[in-house]
């Protein structure tokens, strides 16, 4: 063998840096790992040696995550930033992969030409591609990428015995440890147990002539032989794993992971859910597919026997959960917690050995003679053509793949982001951004504000989040209204996190935010849309953190580099002492058992007959399997094929608000232009049209002919407040083979003025008057508005223990009012807390007065023996479990100075209560659009007194100048008084007494009454209207 | 024996006496300086005979304590230490303690006054910054002056205390008292507002601004306009109250929530809440569907309430045009024509009845287009027979008896 380097590996080398290195700068940025990575590597550019975090999670440590990468980053950022170092790490990530590949297919095929293809075949490879520029999964691919470059070493050690393998293969085998935990641990099992499978097989090769002469007995025989150097590696191996990581696992093992499983798509069924399908099977393995019959075929030769087996073992564990063996095989626990695309991601880089080995002997070597001389040339340059369109094809379309489905919102100019937390001193707050995708951690690696939200979810620690199947807060609304019903705990109790500033990247969030009483401050530059809650006091300036052996501490900062560091001089220094020996360096050993598969080889023609038969019978059933799959897929999705589908698809699109195409599902022949129904659905607004993710929809067909049909869609959908379900009448027309939907009329009403006056009173608050960075002037501090409490009970209504009552702002300001509740038991101990949500007007202007109720919720699913339920309730409510029974309880109000989401004008124009249903008109002569007008329905029994309140959000906005009906069942509850005691309520720290005493001493109770409406029960009902305006002006 | 003991124990007396003798005549320190107080700022110098060197002078006063070395001078048997660095500029009691460790000398305080000649600024804190009119609330103003280096002057010192209202204005001197000198300023009984400062010579307090609200309102009259007296769904009456003011005529804060509630004569009740401006609120409501008769009251909940109003809404239509085709099983209901001859406005409610010979009922509705509106009954609902209809828009009544639909 020459001592010149393979010139395909240097083309390998070439096109792979310019490849990969030009397209990660379009797509690292956008996968969903790169940016976490890059956080964690912010953490040690400017704390190498603190484990602990505050950013995200209210703090966690750094490590739940081996750290080399991340080191690496932050000591390449000194350079360039944190970018540049991020970059340069993948562009060192895909060299060391291509040449990985290409030292682990010469090791397998012994062949420097296979090996050649391999190197280059891997730079296009879909799996290696997705991980890289899909996934973002940097640790990873090094991990993998140096197990590679390990295993010719462990080869050489098991098979010369020579001291300087063992410590070569042991210090690559360090740094693979030190950069991804589980790439070593599983690739023990999937690559390094075959392989010494493998090099006891040569060894019992080397004792007899032919392969066929292998019996078991020799192979056992040669075990044996190699016994004692396999358990110096595989304890010198398992010291190394647990030593090099060791602050990993002590982590691990106090903190372990008790979560509720997050659903990743990898766990799917593929043939159900074939999105996850596509991108976890058929992507990583692509065109490997059609090739299986020869890989599982030559690994289970008898060389590579156990080669087969990992590969079997890899190929099943990657199917997920299409079929129930992987849940078998790697049972519950680790079932939900692996990410099973990694099986398949290995599974694919075992068979590119043999794939070069096969595009080899294809292109050049003996294949092309059987092809050749069987079917002539042009078949065979057909195939060759066939076979590269598709493997370049799938990898385009993989490296692409974010543009077609898009898994990340648009990248945000963050500086806006980190100015505003940088002014003012707001960094003294946590901050929650909404909807910016994996960003946040991009956001977080540039400010030193604290979130509570995070994106490592193993390390989240609140129990909000942990029992509850969310990755972010961030992305809740898809996670249904488990998500969202985490988010709300965390808005409506804010001060329990220091939470002040939510930044909404989602309009989708909006109402939840209005109705939990926070208010806009604005948007930003870069149109993120602040939100803020009043009255939140600022973090601590000492905060708590889990204290960290300082051993442990130096272990984590040291040892990854130090791996780096060894590894590199033991096999740098060994190249050079071979390059300088200048002699003729040895052949190393794995070369000695090439097979000839050149163009001239005498291969065995009856068996690559068979070969050839069943790759063409297997390629064929694959295609078959294929276009059975794409055509499903057609008649499912053809839009307008049926009466169903044409109805689902114009659902669809306006689920998407894809205006155009819904039109497009209209009835050719009915009068309405596109212009028409543009100007139609942009005149509607609320919480159906503006806030809703259509989450299922069941259409039913009542009546259909050939040419028409009448259906009746019954809609779920998501919306940030509540569960809607709606249901619609449709009629279906066919014309010319096509289903079209007949367009419905639009709302007719015509209000009566086309110019609207109104004088209003607009209130604006300097905060500042100096521009000073010091403290703020006592006299601009403005008073907290005067509130008072004019009544509050304890009740308990069925199990569940409730605070009502009323507010009236007394003061001449308008003011943003919370309301704490507190239960205590006899003992006065402390039961539970927690503030009112909905079920109150947040903004009061002077004198005005809502009622309020604060319910007690728990945290969700807390006990382990509780599962959440598994399919979602609207009102999912998690009442808390109280260790006593309350008799007493305080209320904190607090009152700050208010100046926007004013708008008080909507008016109840007509209401009709008939036996238990009542019916509203609300009007809004105003202004404004009232985008989502809330209901605050007020239940007092014969004698005035409050007994529950609740409240209803109108699917669709009020108009300025129009009406809205809505229809509603009452419902009254039973209830039984606990406590009406006025003397434990306080507002802004004084008590409420004082205040009724003082403020409005000869209050006319009467007064409240006159809102009142009697029931037929002799109850009384008040009526309140609270409006969520969408875009003021 | 017993002689040679008792000899013993004289000695040892005698021992014990000399050691006494013995002891070396310590030199006393003194403190030289005298002076016992000083001046904010002035320059403290404690000096101390003694032969010494090495020794330390502990000084604690209500900031905190710091150990001090002598300065370094060529008198002898004589050790001074200078107070500077601020500890000579801190208003307050100074103890001080001389030691050699670790035994104490000496001990001894001074005090040290406010520089009284140099007061430099006049702090100043008020609230409640919002008080309401006529005499009863009010709002304590707490002044603190303090000289240069920002200590407290002692009792007796006098401010001048300024007070504006309009026109009006007070000038009063005020002692300082424990540190702090402070007024209750008391509302005036008209609103707006009160401007404080005080003053000792040239130097001033920030200038405070009380504000002075209108206290809580009294009963209130309202009125109403209207462009039509029809109850026709479509066109809004505006409520207005007149100026609502307090007991003493101050008009009330703008922006004060006055809700309306109308008593329907059908038992309904129905709100809409205004803001006021200048004193006034106003709120819009639309007519009715039915002619209906309206009571009308505003509140300023549990504080004040206006007289009641009523309003009454006539017959938006005289007549309901209907015509029934029963080979089409069409009703067609219109042209709908209000009172000036015009077509009712567009959307309309039309809702009929339809009322089937054992009378039982189905209620359908429509909204206008061009005044008119067709029902089409269907055969699948609708078997053929007697059935009666009630046509009803905006609370006008039409019967059809005994249509028949074949």
């Amino acid at each position: 063998m020459k001592n010149t380097p393979n010139r395909y590996l240097i083309i390998a080398l070439l096109i792979g840096v310019v490849f990969h290195g030009f397209g990660i700068f379009f797509t690292l940025e956008g996968t969903y790992d790169a940016l976490i990575h890059l956080f964690f590597a912010d953490h040690y550019a400017t704390h190498w040696f603190e484990p602990w975090n505050y950013s995200w999670y209210t703090g966690f440590t750094v490590m739940g995550y081996p750290p080399l990468v991340h080191q690496a980053i932050a000591i390449l950022s000194l350079i360039g930033g944190l970018k540049f170092g991020m970059f340069t790490v993948a562009i060192i990530g895909v060299i060391l992969f291509i040449t990985g590949v290409y030292r682990f297919a010469l090791l397998i095929t012994s062949n420097a030409n296979a090996a050649g293809y391999a190197a280059i075949l891997a730079v296009f490879s879909s799996s290696f591609v997705e991980t890289l520029h899909v996934f973002g999964q940097l640790p990873s691919i090094i991990g993998v990428s140096i197990l590679m470059h390990c295993l010719p070493e462990i080869y050489m050690w098991l098979t010369t015995g020579r001291i300087k393998y063992f410590f070569t293969s042991l210090s690559l085998l360090a740094v693979t440890v030190c950069s991804h935990h589980v790439t070593p641990i599983f690739g023990m099992v999937f690559f390094i147990f075959p392989l010494i499978g493998m090099a006891v097989m040569d060894q019992a090769r080397s004792q007899v002539n032919t392969m066929k002469e292998i019996t078991f007995r020799i192979f056992l025989k040669a075990f044996f032989k190699l016994l004692k150097r396999m358990i110096a590696f595989g304890f010198s191996a398992l010291i190394l794993i647990i030593t090099c990581i060791l602050p990993y696992w002590v982590n691990t093992k106090n903190n372990p992971i008790t979560q509720v499983p997050i659903p990743h798509g990898s766990r799917d069924n593929f043939l159900e859910i074939t999105s996850s399908g596509l991108v976890f099977f058929l992507i990583p393995w692509g065109i490997l597919l059609l090739l299986m019959p020869y890989f599982f075929y030559r690994y289970y030769s008898k060389r590579y026997l156990f080669f087969g087996l990992s590969l079997t073992m890899l190929t099943i564990l990657g199917t997920g959960g299409t079929t129930p063996i992987p849940k078998i095989i790697l049972g519950d626990n680790a079932f939900n917690i692996l990410t099973l695309d990694r099986f398949t991601l290995w599974g694919s880089i075992m068979v590119l050995p043999l794939f070069g080995e096969f595009v080899y002997r294809f292109a050049e070597g003996d294949y092309k003679t059987f092809l050749s001389t069987k079917l002539g040339g042009l078949y065979h340059r057909i195939l060759a053509g066939f076979l590269a369109a598709l493997f370049l094809g799938t990898t385009v379309f993989t490296i692409t793949l974010s543009n077609f489905r898009p898994s990340q919102p648009k990248p945000i100019n963050m500086l806006p982001i980190v100015n505003f937390l940088n002014q003012d001193m707001h960094y003294k707050w946590r901050f929650l951004p909404l909807g910016f995708g994996d960003q946040i951690a991009w956001l977080s690696a540039q400010t030193d504000a604290m979130t509570v939200d995070g994106n490592y979810h193993s390390a989240r620690r609140l129990p909000e989040l942990t029992t509850r199947a969310i990755e972010r807060l961030e992305n809740s609304k898809f996670r249904g209204v488990e998500g969202i019903g985490s988010l709300q705990q965390f808005l409506t109790v804010p001060e329990k996190y220091n939470l002040k500033y939510v930044f909404s990247n989602d309009k989708f969030y909006d109402p939840i935010l209005y109705f939990a009483g926070w208010q806009r401050l604005g948007l930003l530059e870069n149109g993120i849309m602040v939100w803020e809650k009043l009255g939140v006091p600022p973090l601590a300036e000492i905060m708590p953190k889990d204290d960290i052996p300082l051993f442990l501490i130096l272990m984590w900062g040291i040892i990854p580099l130090l791996t780096v560091l060894i590894a590199f001089v033991l096999n740098i220094q060994s190249i050079w002492m071979r390059a300088l020996r200048s002699k003729k360096p040895k052949k190393p050993q794995y070369m000695n058992w090439e097979t000839d598969f050149s163009a001239s080889a005498k291969t065995s023609q009856k068996r690559s007959q068979l070969l050839f038969t069943i790759a063409h019978i297997y390629g064929f059933i694959v295609v078959c399997c294929f276009a059975l799959g794409i055509y499903t897929f057609y008649l499912k999705n053809a839009d307008q094929i049926s009466p169903k589908n044409v109805l689902q698809a114009y659902f669809d699109a306006l689920d998407f608000k894809e205006l155009e195409r819904a039109y497009s599902y209209f009835d050719p022949q009915s009068d309405k232009s596109l212009d028409q129904f543009m100007l139609e659905f942009a005149v509607t607004d609320g919480l159906l049209n503006s806030y809703a993710k259509l989450d299922a929809i069941a259409i039913e067909l009542t009546k259909e002919t050939d040419s028409s049909a009448l259906a009746t869609a019954k809609a779920k959908w998501i919306t940030p407040l509540e569960l809607i379900n709606t249901e619609e009448n449709f009629e279906l027309v066919k014309r010319r083979g096509k289903w079209y939907v007949k367009p419905k009329k639009p709302e007719l009403d015509l209000p009566p003025d086309q110019l609207i006056t109104a004088n209003e009173t607009d209130f604006y608050n300097h905060g500042r008057r100096r521009i000073t960075s010091e403290q703020t002037y006592h006299e601009d501090i403005l008073k907290q508005p005067v509130l008072e409490v004019l009544s509050a009970r304890l009740l308990k209504v069925e199990n569940d223990y409730i605070i009502v009552g009323e507010i009236q702002n007394v003061d001449n300001v308008p003011a943003d009012v919370s309301v704490k509740g507190t239960l205590y038991d006899t003992n006065d101990q402390e039961l539970a807390t927690y503030n009112a949500k909905y079920e109150m007007k947040h903004k009061l202007m002077p004198k005005e007065i809502t009622s309020f109720k604060i319910e007690f919720e728990g945290t969700a699913w807390i006990n382990q023996d509780e599962h959440a339920p598994l399919t979602f309730n609207p009102n999912q409510f998690t009442p808390v479990e109280l260790d006593g029974k309350p008799v007493n309880f305080d209320l904190h109000v607090s009152g700050n100075v208010a100046n926007t989401d004013l708008y008080k004008r909507v008016v109840i124009n007509s209401l009709e209560i008939n036996e238990n249903r009542l019916t509203a008109t609300l009007f809004n002569p105003g202004t404004q659009q009232a985008t989502i007008p809330e209901l605050l329905l007020s239940y007092y029994d014969a004698n005035h007194k409050l007994q529950w309140v609740s409240h209803h959000f109108l699917q669709e906005g009020v108009r300025q100048q129009r009406k809205q009906s809505i229809t509603l069942d009452l419902n009254e509850k039973k209830v039984e008084l606990i406590s009406e005691s006025m003397q434990a309520i306080f507002v802004n720290g004084l008590p409420n007494t004082e205040i009724a005493r003082k403020v409005v001493p000869q209050r006319d109770r009467k007064q409240e009454k006159a809102v009142q409406i009697k029931l037929n029960s002799g109850n009384f009902l008040k009526v309140e209207i609270n409006s969520y305006l969408g875009n003021p002006r | 024996m017993i002689h040679k003991k008792s000899t013993y124990l004289l000695a040892a007396c005698c021992l014990l006496l000399l050691s006494f003798v013995l002891k070396p005549q310590e030199k006393t320190i003194e403190l030289i300086s005298s002076e016992k107080q000083f001046t904010a700022g002035e320059s403290i110098v404690l000096q101390f005979k003694t032969e010494k060197k090495e020794l330390q002078l502990v000084i604690t006063t209500a900031w905190g304590t710091q150990v001090l070395k002598p300065v370094s001078h060529n008198i002898e048997n004589q050790l001074d230490f200078k107070l500077i660095n601020g500890i000579n500029q801190t208003a307050g009691v100074l103890n001080w303690t001389l030691v050699e460790k670790p035994k104490v000398l000496l001990k001894g305080s001074l005090t040290i006054v406010a520089d009284t000649a140099q007061v430099s600024k006049i702090e100043s804190y008020l609230g409640p910054q919002r008080i309401a009119a006529g005499g009863k609330d009010y709002a304590q103003l707490t002044l603190l002056p303090t000289d240069l280096y920002d200590n407290p002057l002692p009792n007796e010192t006098l401010i001048n205390l300024n007070t504006a209202f309009e026109t009006d204005q007070n000038s009063q001197k005020k002692n300082v008292e424990h540190f702090i000198s402070w007024e209750n300023i008391y509302s005036t009984r008209k609103s707006g507002r009160i401007f404080t400062a005080a003053n000792k010579g040239e130097v001033t307090s920030k200038l405070q601004t009380i504000y002075v609200d209108a206290n809580l309102a009294t009963p209130f009259k309202i009125r109403y306009t209207r462009p039509n007296n029809y109850a026709d769904s479509d066109q809004i009456t505006t409520f207005n109250t007149d100026v609502i003011k307090d007991q003493y005529s101050n008009v009330i804060p703008d922006a004060t929530l006055v809700n309306f509630v109308v008593k329907t004569s059908t038992g309904e009740v129905l709100q809409a809440s205004g803001n006021t401006i200048n004193g006034s609120a106003e709120i819009q409501i639309q007519h009715p569907a039915t002619p209906q008769n309206w009571k009308v009251t505003a509140y300023i909940t549990g504080i004040a309430q206006s007289d009641s109003v009523s309003v009454t809404y006539n017959p938006a239509i005289t007549e309901i045009p209907a015509v029934w085709d029963s080979k089409k099983r069409i009703l067609k209901v219109g042209p709908l024509n209000g009172m000036l001859g015009q077509k009712l406005p567009e959307g309309t409610v039309v809702t009929l009845t339809v009322i089937n010979s054992s009378s039982s009922e189905k209620v359908l509705s429509k909204k206008t287009e061009s005044g008119a509106v067709s029902f089409e009954l269907k055969k699948d609902f609708y078997p053929a027979g007697d059935y009666s209809l009630k046509i009803e828009v905006l609370g006008v009544e039409n019967y059809l008896e005994s249509v028949k639909l074949l």
